[in-house]
């Protein structure tokens, strides 16, 4: 069984558990109400830790190891992003660092919450802060974060002109981060076409240079695209959580791949 | 029609004519001609050049003629300006 389905069925046991003591107790019991509300609270508590993690529990750990991996990757590409404002001071490659850097505190914010699961620690914090679960908090923050993170990639891969075309898509994520409740299955489903797009503007790119650089990124963006797929199956099969992740390595790694070639470049060409 | 050149496009091509030539030294005629600019414009770029330490005025020995040199900061420059352009040209930006 899953870790979703595992803490699912913790909740139907725990909702049978409280039907059987509601059937067993008398309602002029003066402690009914007070465990009535207590009982309502662990369910809530554990109902809402579902929405922030996922996939086989042999899968634990790995998947933050794997976002603390992509989180790495992209913080180098943003500071190599970084050094190219620095050098050509245009603003397109400060907006472009920025993109990549909101993706990698997108995937550090994702791993601790993951991990504080793993660890146990989430039950201490869900109590202390009462009403407040940090694990959702951190979600929404990873989602809010990574969407702004491929809203600007995009917009500077498109190269988009037009400022209030900018501020509607960064309005709709606003928006969505803000005021929605199924937030897994529609933050990949934005992901998957934020990505797809952007796979797309990279192809172009690449018939156009037809480098092996050039067809390096359009293929990360293209296995990024992928993992989309199936991170939004993996309702059907947690294990496809796992190929998720796997596709999500390649893409970075190809990335990473690029970024390795660039930095050898200027070695090459000294060696001759 | 070709799009103009920035600035910084301008010094690239600048230092990498200097960097292709033999010994990385190259007359000023013959900088002028690869520059594609004129000649109070290459002017004004060779004094910029040689005020931020990149280029240095030299003399053949041979032949005793007033030559331009690459220095170490326009070799880093022109390093610098490879993995930058290579980088933004596979993501197209």
């Amino acid at each position: 069984m899953g870790r979703t389905g595992y803490l699912q069925h913790q909740c139907v046991k725990l909702k049978k558990g409280f039907l059987g003591f509601l059937r067993r107790q008398k309602p002029e019991n003066e402690l009914f109400s007070a465990k009535f509300i207590n009982a309502i609270r662990r369910i809530n508590i554990k109902m809402d830790l579902i929405v922030s993690i996922n996939g086989p529990m042999w899968f634990n750990t790995f998947d933050s190891i794997f976002q603390i991996l992509f989180a790495v990757v992209t913080l180098i590409i943003a500071a190599f992003s970084y050094k190219a404002y620095k050098l050509m001071q245009e603003r397109k490659y400060k907006y472009f660092c920025a993109g990549f850097f909101m993706m990698s505190a997108g995937f550090f914010v994702i791993s601790l919450s993951n991990l504080l699961i793993y660890m146990g620690v989430y039950d201490g914090i869900v109590t202390r802060l009462g009403g407040l679960n940090l694990a959702n908090l951190l979600y929404v923050l990873h989602i809010f974060l990574m969407l702004l993170g491929y809203m600007l990639l995009l917009v500077i891969a498109m190269r988009l002109q037009q400022r209030r075309l900018i501020a509607l898509l960064f309005a709709f994520i606003i928006l969505f981060t803000a005021f929605s409740y199924q937030y897994y299955l529609k933050f990949h489903v934005i992901s998957l076409m934020l990505l797809a797009f952007m796979a797309w503007q990279f192809y172009d790119n690449y018939k156009e240079k037809k480098g092996l650089n050039s067809g390096l990124v359009f293929s990360s963006f293209y296995m990024l695209a992928f993992a989309e797929l199936f991170f939004l199956a993996m309702v059907f099969m947690p294990l496809l959580y796992v190929v998720g992740h796997a596709m999500q390595l390649l893409g970075f790694g190809l990335l990473l791949a690029m970024f390795m070639r660039v930095e050898s470049l200027t070695k090459e060409k000294k060696r001759r | 029609m070709a799009e103009r050149r920035n600035r910084l496009e301008i010094i690239y091509d600048i230092l990498k004519s200097i960097q292709d030539k033999r010994n990385m030294m190259i007359k000023p005629t013959h900088l002028l001609y690869k520059s594609n600019l004129s000649h109070d414009g290459m002017k004004r770029y060779i004094d910029e050049l040689k005020a931020g330490n990149m280029i240095a005025e030299t003399e053949d020995p041979k032949t005793k003629n007033k030559m331009f040199t690459l220095t170490e900061k326009g070799c880093k420059f022109l390093e610098e300006f490879n993995k930058v352009k290579a980088f933004t040209d596979s993501f197209g930006i």
